[in-house]
């Protein structure tokens, strides 16, 4: 149907088996992790950023961070370093646990919890993540890597999300 | 050719031709720039309100692009269903994070038909379709780019609608400009037809008294005022002509008078002589006491015959000059007398039996009086004369013998003159016009073709009567003359 969509699908079967074998695996590896899935995961936390707003004005760094996947902090500092928001900067952080002047932190699926100060949009992984607290949770379904939200978090954090997110979410949480 | 066939047509026409295509001209011309502005108005906006279209879909997909989202780009597209003339839209994504190319297509079975150029640049329109490519941008990031094609059908059929309306409105206005234009134009014609109709009465009837009517201080006014203004001159003209024609008359008669008086005084001088000589004789015999008795006798006989040969002759002279005077002063005077018609006539013709002395021909009178009528002799005169000179003229040539004859009726009311010759007759062609002034075949030999005009207009306007003619070649011609006995004062 449409060629960026069997193109993710094509690219997502494969490299579903390895991550999930990594992950099981586990060790942090400081190798930048190339998957299919990670390169679309850190596609869409760049994205998040253009779809989100954040009450802190249109100062500095985006800062993006990654708390407990060393891996796709590696990917996600290649590819995103340079680029930019609203022409703001992104800059990629690895970061552990709170950090408030973090924009964005992901959380691996190794530091499942954890409390992050006002104003951070928290990314994690599954619909527990975003259950327990979290505002948007990477999902798999039928190979394709999509996300839930919880959009009382993000409103409860100060955060506002555009309505073309929200229509893309697999669900969105109040 | 065309502009002789252009010239004949009535004026009427004339306009109609003029006014039409000038007027359908303007109209068509204004029809059409009127039609190529909201043309060019109705695609514009159209090519606005699809780029605004693409721009909101657009937008709307912003987040399926950044998020590979296929089905909800298809959804979001599948809302063009709304507008019936767009035929196909592509969505493309440009990002390289999740890869470019077509993520999305309307309607869903489109996805092959779409071009591929949109992932590079923009195309131009085509003249059936527009074709509007519009980025879309997130975050001031663009990441796809949404082709959007419209079907111009429905411009075109506007432009049509349009189109049958221009004409209509045409068609409307050139047929309202053509009732103005049937009624401007009997206001503008009706004068002039007028004057046409005034011109061929005048033609038929020979009554220069007729005037033209109208007015206004337009071209057909002056023309009207112009054709007055000539009518007045040729009555003087005709006035004028009729006196000198009546001048012409009485210096004919004077030499005709005194040419024949002349020869009765004449005889009248050798017979007076004659016997003065015999009284001389008688004389010498009577002193000389030889006078004998056959010399009285002889003397007594001659003296007889003399004086009688005297008294005959000049009382002829006195009658002529009796008669001449009565013509002559009738012709002058312009009054109406009761008088008999047969007599005058007989009259009128003794003075123009000079005009025949020298010529084989022979002038009769044929009436049987007394046909008293109140009338002008002078005109009658004149006519009666008239006539019988043209028929010496005219009528008689080479060495034949020929005979006018004048004859007087009475018929009622009216009175009937005739002159009657047996010559070579008048030509078919010249039937027509023998009354038109200044008509004459000799114009040479000095004819001024006054004659007949001034008999038909002494007869018409003095007379209040009526001419004819009767004439074929080689059998002479007759003219008649028909008018009341009793003329009314004028």
């Amino acid at each position: 149907m449409s060629a960026i969509l069997g193109r993710i699908r094509r690219c997502a079967r494969p490299a579903l088996g390895a991550l999930l074998g990594l992950a099981a695996l586990a060790g942090p590896a400081a190798a930048a992790d190339d998957s299919a899935e990670t390169r679309i995961k850190i596609a869409y936390l760049y994205n998040f950023m253009k779809f989100v707003s954040w009450p802190d004005g249109a100062q500095g760094d985006m800062r993006l961070c990654v708390d407990g996947a060393p891996a796709l902090a590696a990917a996600a500092r290649q590819s995103l370093t340079g680029r930019q928001v609203r022409e703001r900067r992104v800059a990629v952080e690895e970061v552990r646990g709170a950090v408030a002047s973090c924009h964005l932190v992901y959380v691996g699926p190794a530091r499942n919890s954890g409390t992050y100060p006002a104003g951070v949009l928290t990314v994690g992984e599954g619909r527990g993540f975003v259950r327990g607290g979290g505002m948007i949770g990477f999902a798999l379904v039928d190979d394709r890597v999509r996300f839930y939200v919880n959009l009382g978090a993000l409103r409860r954090a100060g955060l506002a999300a555009d309505s073309q997110l929200l229509s893309v979410a697999l669900e969105v949480m109040q | 050719m065309r502009l002789a066939r252009f010239r004949d047509l009535p004026i009427g026409r004339k306009l109609v031709i003029i006014v039409l295509p000038i007027s359908g001209f303007g109209l068509m011309l204004a029809l059409l720039a009127v039609s190529v502005h909201s043309g060019y108005n109705l695609r514009r906006d159209i090519e606005r309100q699809t780029a605004s279209l693409a721009q909101v879909v657009g937008d709307n997909t912003a987040g399926a692009l950044s998020f590979g989202d296929a089905p909800g780009a298809a959804r979001t597209l599948a809302g063009l269903a709304a507008i019936p003339s767009i035929r196909r839209a592509c969505l493309y994504a440009t990002g390289a994070d999740l890869g470019a190319g077509l993520l999305a297509a309307y309607p869903a079975d489109a996805a092959e038909s779409c071009p591929s150029w949109p992932l590079q640049e923009r195309a131009p329109s085509g003249r059936n379709t527009l074709e509007v490519l519009a980025p879309v941008v997130v975050a001031g990031e663009p990441i796809g780019r949404l082709y959007l094609e419209r079907d111009l059908g429905e411009l075109r059929r506007q432009l049509w609608v349009q189109a049958g309306a221009g004409l209509l409105v045409f068609a409307l206005a050139l047929s309202v400009i053509a009732v103005l234009l049937r009624i401007m134009q009997s206001r503008l014609v009706a004068p002039i037809q007028e004057l046409a109709q005034t011109a061929g009465e005048i033609r038929r009837t020979r009554d220069y008294r007729l005037r033209a009517a109208g007015e206004g201080q337009d071209e057909v006014g002056s023309l009207v005022a112009a054709f007055n203004a000539m009518l007045d001159d040729m009555q003087a003209a005709q006035r004028q002509l009729v006196e000198s024609e009546k001048m012409a008359a009485l210096g004919g008669l004077v030499a005709g008078v005194a040419h024949e008086v002349n020869t009765p005084i004449g005889i009248g001088v050798t017979a007076a002589s004659h016997l003065q000589q015999e009284v001389l004789a008688l004389e010498d015999g009577y002193r000389g006491n030889a006078l004998g008795r056959e010399q009285l006798e002889r003397f007594l006989g001659i003296g007889k015959e003399g004086t009688q040969l005297l008294m005959t002759h000049l009382e002829r002279a006195a009658d002529l000059i009796a008669s001449f005077k009565q013509v002559a002063v009738d012709q002058g005077a312009d009054a109406t007398r009761e008088f008999d018609l047969a007599e005058y006539l007989r009259e009128v013709a003794l003075s123009l039996t000079p005009k025949f002395k020298k010529t084989p021909h022979e002038l009769r009178v044929e009436a049987d009086g007394p046909i008293p009528v109140d009338s002008y002799p002078g005109a009658i005169a004149q006519i009666v004369t008239n006539l019988v000179i043209n028929s010496l003229i005219h009528g008689f040539d080479g060495g034949r013998r020929g005979t006018v004859v004048v004859s007087a009726a009475q018929d009622g009311d009216d009175a009937r003159i005739e002159v009657r010759d047996d010559g070579r007759g008048i030509p078919e062609a010249h039937h027509k016009r023998l009354f038109q002034p200044f008509f004459t075949t000799r114009r040479n030999a000095g004819g001024t073709g006054l004659g007949l005009h001034v008999v038909y207009n002494l007869v018409t306007q003095k007379l209040h009567g009526r001419i004819g003619f009767e004439s074929a070649e080689g059998r002479g011609a007759a003219f008649t003359i028909i008018f009341p006995k009793r003329v009314q004062a004028p």
